[in-house]
């Protein structure tokens, strides 16, 4: 029989985990059973969505103190899958020493490669396009910092009505 | 992009997730909030969070804690706004977007308990936990969502599109 599903009445839908107690010792090695019980394949579809989300974090978020270049996240999802870079190389038809420059940034990642990439670590393949094109703002709008600020919505309109 | 369901008008309405850090978004009970969120924010290892629209960012719509204790991501408070409980809501989804997000932050993890959200349910709503979020009672109240339904959820509600 289905038991009757209450919807909340109230807006507290929880109570505060009490972690010192020998109860909560009991539902942690619960849970650690349950972890140790996943297969590999799940564990690693796990890391992979972890990573994905680590990307899309990455990529969401406005405090720039931190960058990450492209590569650095391929190298993750490479460590990963315990898959060596020579044999990635190989796999995805570039020369190893192309690999090692693209993996330290030296090389961009092309929208071809964009496309293997998205099709090969199940993940959208503007992502690694986006990394790159959010890096390449971010280095610009530090150097050409001053040059910036001569430009402005306010400066265009008013040349426009001075008929400059 | 996150979305909540405006009730009366039945339309999908954008909405954002983001640390509760200052007083301007401080959820408090002269509004009629249950919690004191106040010295939630003061604890240490939680972070608190809460959901506002993005065109009505005075309103918080939603609140949640989450505290990791022995590589374990614990929901420790999971709050709606009053204006959002019971039959005359005015958003939905609210809960499963912070749940979902709870959920996706625990991917993050770095321990066997990775993929894992735990929180400790009202008596009354251990049946509404388990139909709408895939959640598995453990040890009493406590209950966890594995990352299969943690998974489903984020896709539900952290990237639903504005065309359903």
């Amino acid at each position: 029989m289905n038991k009757k599903i209450t919807e909340p009445e109230n807006g507290l839908l929880t109570n505060q985990m009490d972690v010192n107690s020998t109860d909560f010792d009991k539902f942690q090695a619960k849970l650690l059973n349950k972890s140790r019980a996943r297969t590999q394949e799940q564990n690693l579809n796990i890391e992979l969505l972890a990573l994905k989300y680590k990307i899309e974090d990455y990529l969401n978020n406005d405090n720039n103190e931190d960058v990450k270049i492209a590569g650095e996240f391929i190298k993750q999802y490479l460590r990963t899958l315990r898959i060596k870079q020579n044999r990635f190389a190989e796999y995805i038809g570039i020369k190893p020493s192309n690999l090692s420059k693209l993996l330290k940034g030296e090389r961009p990642i092309n929208y071809e490669l964009a496309l293997i990439l998205g099709r090969i670590f199940k993940v959208n393949p503007m992502i690694w396009i986006e990394i790159q094109a959010k890096n390449e703002l971010l280095r610009l709008k530090q150097v050409k910092h001053q040059e910036l600020f001569k430009y402005s919505l306010k400066d265009l309109l008013r040349m426009d009505n001075n008929g400059v | 992009m996150i979305y909540i369901l405006d009730t009366s008008s039945n339309q999908l309405v954008e909405a954002e997730i983001i640390p509760l850090t200052s007083k301007v978004n401080m959820p408090l009970k002269k509004d009629g909030w249950n919690f004191n969120w106040r010295l939630l924010t003061k604890q240490n290892n939680t972070q608190a969070y809460v959901l506002k629209l993005i065109n009505n960012p005075k309103t918080v719509e939603g609140a949640l804690q989450l505290r990791v204790e022995d590589g374990i991501m614990i929901m420790d408070v999971l709050e709606i706004a009053p204006h959002n409980v019971g039959k005359e809501k005015r958003y939905d989804y609210v809960a499963g977007v912070l749940i979902a997000y709870a959920c996706r932050e625990s991917f993050k993890l770095e321990s066997n308990y990775k993929g894992f959200l735990t929180f400790v349910s009202k008596t009354k709503l251990i049946e509404w936990y388990k139909k709408k979020y895939g959640a598995e009672s453990a040890l009493g109240q406590r209950m966890f969502i594995a990352w299969e339904s943690g998974q489903k959820l984020i896709e539900k509600y952290l990237n639903r599109s504005n065309d359903e």
